[in-house]
C-alpha cells in the first residue's frame, strides 16, 4: 500500500524539469486563520522551527515506538506548522480557506493526490477532501502541504525540508486533540462551559 | 447509559463530618467507600497497578488534609474524581505513560466479575494509545457513567470540549478494535 | 455486539488492593519528622544554602528548558499524528481506487 504511493511520488518527481529559481520561494507557507480559530470549537496551533524541533527531538523516547519514528521524520526538517479547527456545525467555516493556501503555492509544488470522499471503517460515509502537495527541487521533495476539509473540520499541516512520507505515514498514534490545559496555544473560539 | 456502579455503603455525611474532625475510622470508612473508585480512575489512566495505588493513595491523602472543606457526601465524590484526574495528568507527565504493562494476569484473577477478560486486556491496551484527555473522559463515562456535562465539570472543560474527546476517542477505539457498525 | 456496552463491562470498576485503606491510614500516623530543635533547624538551613546557593540558577534554567523541551515534544507528537492520520485517508483512498 505504501509502496504504491510512494512509487506514485517517485515517478512524479523523476517526471518534472521544473527549473529552481534564484528567488525559489521556501516551502512554508502562511497558515493564520484568525476568522477560523474565532469560530471554531476546537483548535490545534503548533508551529514548531527549527531550533524548537531540535529541541523536541532531545526529549523523544527511545522505548515508544511512535517517537523513535518521530526522530527519524523530524531529521532534517527546518519547520512543522499544523492548523486545525473543529467546528460544532457543518457550514460554519469559509471553504475558502482552502484556497487561500493553494494560492501560495508556486509552481514547484504538485499536487500528488486528491481524494474528495471516503468511506470510514464502520461503513458510515463523511465528506472529506484531502488534498497533499509536495515542494519540489530537482529530485528532492523540500516541502509538504496536507490540506484536510471536512463538513466540520479544517486541517492543513505544512512541513518544511526532506520529508520521508513513507515513516511519516506509520506514525500510528490517534487521531486526537492534545491536552488543552496544558498546551497554552490551543485557543477556544467560544467559551461555553454548560449547554 | 448504564448508572455508575452503585456503592456498596450508604452515603453518610455524618461519618464525613467525623472524619473532618480527626476520628481516623471514619476516615478509613471513606476510604473503604471511595477507595475502588479512585483506584480504578488511577488503573484504567496509567495501566500500572503500582503507579495506580501510589496515585489513589496521595488522592486519598490529601482528602485528609481538605477535608474541612468537602461540604457533603456528593461533593466528595466530585472532589475525588477530579483530584484522581489531574493526579493521573501530572503523573503521566513525569513518566510517559504510554507503555502498556503485561503485567494482566494478577488482574484477571483477582476481579471475579471481568467476564470477557480478553476485551477488558485489549481495551485496556488501546485506552493507552488515546491522549490524556479522551483517555479520562472514556473513563468518566463509561466507568463512572457520567453524562458528558458532569464530565465538564470534572474535568473543568466546556461541554463541547468533552464531546469532542468522547467522539475521538470512541472513534480511534472503533478503528484500532476493529469494530464495524 | 454494542460496542459501547463491551466498554462499559471493559472499564468496570476494578477493586483496589487488598489493605489499601490501611497503608492509606498507616501513611497518616507516620512520623512527619518535627523532631528538629530549633537550633539544629537553623544549622541544616545554613549548611543547605551554602551548598545549594551557586546551583539554584542552574537548576532554574535546567527545569524550564525540561518544560520547554517536553511541551515541544508533546507538540512535535500532536502535529505528526495529525499529519499522519490524514496521509493514511488518502493512502486508503488510493489504494481502493
Amino acid at each position: 500500500m505504501t509502496r504504491y504511493l510512494m512509487n506514485l511520488i517517485l515517478a512524479l518527481i523523476a517526471a518534472l524539469t521544473l527549473p529552481v529559481t534564484a528567488s525559489a520561494q521556501s516551502a512554508r507557507l502562511n497558515l493564520d486563520f484568525p476568522e477560523l480559530a474565532a469560530k471554531a470549537s476546537e483548535t490545534v496551533d503548533v508551529t514548531l522551527d527549527g531550533p524548537m524541533l531540535r529541541l523536541a527531538g532531545k526529549f523523544l523516547s527511545t522505548s515508544d515506538a511512535d517517537e523513535r519514528a518521530a526522530r527519524e521524520v523530524i531529521n532534517g526538517l527546518s519547520g512543522i506548522y499544523v492548523r486545525s479547527y473543529e467546528f460544532d456545525h457543518e457550514g460554519e467555516y469559509d471553504k475558502s480557506a482552502a484556497d487561500r493556501v493553494k494560492a501560495q503555492l508556486g509552481p514547484t509544488w504538485v499536487n500528488f493526490v486528491k481524494v474528495t470522499s471516503r468511506t470510514r471503517n464502520d461503513g458510515s460515509r463523511v465528506k472529506e477532501d484531502v488534498n497533499i502537495y509536495a515542494d519540489t527541487r530537482g529530485d528532492s521533495i523540500v516541502g509538504l502541504l496536507i490540506i484536510a476539509s471536512e463538513p466540520k473540520e479544517f486541517t492543513v499541516v505544512n512541513i518544511i525540508g526532506p520529508i520521508d512520507i513513507e515513516k511519516l505515514t506509520r506514525i500510528e498514534g490517534q487521531f486526537g486533540i492534545p491536552h488543552i490545559r496544558s498546551e497554552g496555544k490551543l485557543k477556544h473560539g467560544k467559551d461555553e462551559r454548560h449547554d | 447509559m448504564s448508572a455508575a456502579a452503585p456503592l456498596p455503603f450508604p452515603t453518610n455525611d455524618a461519618n464525613l463530618h467525623r472524619a473532618a474532625a480527626g476520628d481516623h475510622d471514619a476516615f478509613g470508612t471513606l476510604i473503604r467507600q471511595h477507595q475502588d473508585m479512585v483506584f480504578s480512575i488511577a488503573w484504567h489512566f496509567l495501566h500500572d497497578r503500582d503507579r495506580a495505588e501510589e496515585v489513589a493513595q496521595e488522592v486519598f491523602l490529601q482528602l485528609y488534609r481538605t477535608l474541612a472543606e468537602i461540604e457533603s457526601d456528593a461533593h466528595l465524590t466530585f472532589w475525588l474524581r477530579r483530584v484522581t484526574a489531574n493526579r493521573c495528568i501530572d503523573e503521566s507527565r513525569r513518566g510517559r505513560w504510554r507503555i502498556v504493562t503485561l503485567d494482566e494476569v494478577n488482574d484477571i484473577a483477582r476481579d471475579a466479575n471481568d467476564s470477557d477478560p480478553l476485551l477488558t486486556r485489549k481495551v485496556g491496551q488501546m485506552l493507552q494509545r488515546l491522549p490524556a484527555p479522551q483517555r479520562l473522559a472514556i473513563t468518566m463515562r463509561y466507568q463512572e457513567g457520567l453524562e458528558p456535562s458532569e464530565i465538564g465539570a470534572v474535568l473543568d472543560m466546556p461541554l463541547n470540549t468533552v464531546k469532542s474527546h468522547l467522539r475521538r476517542g470512541l472513534a480511534a477505539l472503533r478503528e484500532w478494535l476493529g469494530v464495524t457498525s | 455486539m454494542n460496542f459501547e456496552d463491551d466498554l462499559t463491562r471493559a472499564l468496570a470498576r476494578k477493586s483496589a488492593p487488598n489493605g489499601f485503606a490501611d497503608r492509606v491510614l498507616s501513611r497518616l500516623d507516620a512520623p512527619r519528622h518535627r523532631n528538629f530543635s530549633m537550633l539544629r533547624r537553623i544549622a541544616a538551613a545554613i549548611v543547605l544554602t551554602a551548598a545549594l546557593g551557586g546551583l539554584t540558577a542552574h537548576q532554574i534554567v535546567e527545569h524550564r528548558r525540561n518544560e520547554q523541551g517536553e511541551r515541544a515534544r508533546r507538540q512535535l507528537m500532536t502535529a505528526l499524528h495529525i499529519a499522519s492520520a490524514k496521509m493514511r485517508v488518502a493512502q486508503r483512498a488510493v489504494v481502493h481506487d
